[in-house]
């Protein structure tokens, strides 16, 4: 899980969450619609960023799509934050009541949105080990095995 | 915890917050503007020296408002501590005992050694471990399974235990200044000279007389002379020893000796040479340019420019000799076309994982598109679902996808051994480059008036004679201080 996925289209808000995480060696995906989730993977997502506030996306397709419950394995929800800059907004009233694990008020310093990361990827915790090249091409060697017994599978239905 | 410093610039004031206990540093500029050189100053002052993001420090420098992260730490590998067998003579002790009597005779840079005799093993495993900002190391992980094949040159071979590295036949050893531990053959000529062109054989090469003036040499291994180098171009991975000394009276200009490990000579005349490790010379240093990432041992150095790394041994230093001390004035001529090298196959190395997340998508998405196909037909009899064409179109897609994704790994995973194994060198190079020991000129005669001394931040001109001194230098100052010997 190395991806920080973020939607919205605020450059401020782009460029301040994707320098943090860059440099704590995660990498910022930047989504502006949910039709571009093809370039996705959800198991590689750590973090989702939303603006609830934006009409770009709506916040209940966000939780759908990411967090429905047959997209669920192991009881591994990704954790989603809400970003809004207006409480008032009637937008930002209707997003809160949504299942949500944490707020960001813009604007925000780099220090908060860091205590909302290291809550989230529980830093603490957190394995050096993953950002590695030999961890990455480990990864990637599993994922072509696990593709290959796949695609055995599908194979034989084809062959019943 | 959050911890705050205020640096204060000439004109302005830098905030600095060190998060996630000090593995991502941020900076802001309160208020005021600096120069980037100022800002990497000011933060180097204050402990933060390595994992500087330089891109960081452009922004603040063009007015960026608001925290940025200005360094982050970085995950490192100790390449673990080689221990080459057959240099064992060349311990600290013997080296001591041979400036303290004097006698040079038991030297021996040829490194003769048998088929199957140990070269090489580790006396320290290699790990893992991340580098902070501010210096501090944490241990990340043992790396005791990496292989040490990458020390294992020509005709060397890699027990079965995987520990130790071997010789596969009789000839001497040597070591490059990267690490790599190679044996050639033996091979003897009576005399080289201009008219044999470039030599270039692949052994160690044992001349009985002398190498004549005009003479090319580049040999792979050690170079032993029996007589004297004069006026040649040598390039040689190992050692040299020249028993009569190395002699440029003809003072041409292609003549220069560059000895990948360690020269012993006789004296040292009007010429240009290199060394990666140490350089003994019996007699004296005259009019020439010598430079050794290690020591230097010259009894008498008159009227030359001499770059050392760590110790120069002498008893005479005379007519206006000069001496840079310290390991920024010794660097390897190859080393900026290694770096290059590694800093190409590094972004080869980002590519090939780029490509392979890309790859990674479209089997993902194939895969995807067919699951959705699949649920359509889901009410359909088996052998309807069975003779699908697009199906099995979907089948073979994602075989050709897969069988593509395979080539990347393997492609990803060739670039990645040897971005790894330059980043072994470097690593070696640098760790024997970069000793503990504090860099120091010993002179147990007289250092003459007129000679000059170079430091990274202090020059010192000698006006009257010293004798029987200790002129070292402080590392994190960049200045000398002298001391009387002891």
């Amino acid at each position: 899980m190395r991806h920080i996925l973020i939607i919205d289209r605020d450059s401020t808000t782009l460029n301040d969450i994707s320098r943090l995480v860059t440099a704590l060696n995660f990498e910022p995906v930047v989504l502006f619609n949910l039709n571009s989730q093809n370039n996705v993977i959800r198991d590689e997502v750590a973090v989702i960023f939303v603006d609830i506030e934006t009409k770009m996306v709506n916040p209940k397709e966000v939780i759908n799509y990411f967090n429905s419950p047959a997209k669920i394995k192991n009881n591994h929800r990704i954790p989603i934050v809400f970003m809004y800059s207006n409480s008032d907004s009637k937008l930002v009233k209707e997003g809160r009541v949504l299942p949500h694990d944490a707020e960001l008020k813009k604007p925000f310093t780099l220090e908060k949105l860091f205590a909302i990361l290291e809550k989230q990827l529980d830093l603490e915790s957190i394995e050096y080990e993953q950002f590695t090249n030999e961890y990455r091409l480990k990864e990637m060697k599993e994922y072509a095995k696990t593709m290959e017994d796949w695609l055995e599978k599908f194979g034989s239905i084809l062959e019943n | 915890m959050v911890k705050k410093k205020r640096l204060l610039l000439t004109n302005g004031l830098l905030e600095v917050t060190e998060l996630w206990d000090g593995r991502v540093v941020m900076g802001e500029i309160r208020y005021g503007s600096a120069k980037k050189s100022e800002l990497k100053t000011s933060i180097h002052n204050n402990g933060y020296r390595y994992g500087i993001l330089e891109s960081s420090l452009d922004m603040l420098e063009a007015g960026h408002k608001g925290q940025i992260p200005i360094a982050k730490a970085q995950l490192d590998e100790d390449p673990g501590r080689p221990w080459f067998h057959f240099e064992d003579a060349l311990n600290d002790s013997n080296f001591n005992s041979w400036i303290e009597h004097g006698n040079f005779d038991s030297i021996d840079f040829t490194y003769p050694v048998k088929k199957d005799e140990r070269l090489m093993s580790l006396s320290q495993r290699p790990y893992r471990f991340l580098r902070f900002p501010n210096g501090e190391q944490e241990f990340i992980s043992d790396l005791a399974d990496r292989d040490i094949s990458i020390y294992s040159g020509e005709n060397t071979y890699v027990n079965d235990q995987g520990s130790a590295v071997h010789a596969l036949i009789d000839g001497h050893a040597h070591r490059s200044i990267y690490g790599t531990v190679a044996v050639y053959p033996l091979r003897k000529v009576k005399n080289i000279g201009k008219m044999h062109g470039r030599v270039e054989f692949e052994n160690t090469l044992e001349v009985e007389q002398d190498v004549r003036s005009g003479s090319r040499i580049s040999i792979p291994s050690n170079l032993i002379v029996h007589g004297v180098i004069r006026s040649s171009n040598i390039y040689v991975a190992g050692n040299v020893t020249a028993e009569f000394g190395l002699e440029n009276m003809q003072k041409l200009d292609h003549s220069r000796v560059y000895a990948g490990q360690s020269i012993f000579t006789n004296s040292i005349k009007h010429y240009p040479v290199w060394a990666g490790m140490f350089i003994m010379v019996r007699q004296s240093i005259e009019h020439s340019t010598v430079q050794a990432i290690n020591s230097i041992v010259a009894p008498v150095i008159n009227s030359s420019e001499i770059r050392v790394g760590t110790k120069l041994f002498c008893r005479n230093i005379d007519k206006r000799t000069q001496i840079y001390l310290g390991p920024d004035y010794v660097v390897d001529p190859n080393l900026k076309n290694i770096k290059n090298y590694h800093r190409q196959h590094e972004k080869k190395l980002f590519d090939a994982f780029m490509r392979l997340d890309e790859k990674q998508l479209e089997v993902e998405f194939t895969k995807k598109k067919a699951l959705s196909h699949l649920a359509k037909l889901n009410k359909l009899s088996k052998s309807s679902i069975s003779s699908d064409v697009l199906l099995s179109r979907f089948f073979v897609n994602i075989e050709e996808d897969l069988q593509k994704f395979r080539m990347e790994i393997e492609k990803c995973q060739d670039t990645l051994l040897v971005y790894q194994e330059e980043l072994r060198q470097l690593n070696f190079y640098h760790s024997h480059t970069r000793t503990d020991k504090k860099p120091e000129i010993v002179v147990v005669g007289k250092l003459s008036p007129g000679c000059t001394i170079y430091a990274p931040h202090q020059t010192l001109r000698v006006r009257e004679v010293m004798e029987h001194v200790s002129i070292s230098l402080n590392q994190s100052s960049g200045t000398l201080e002298v001391k009387p010997l002891s």
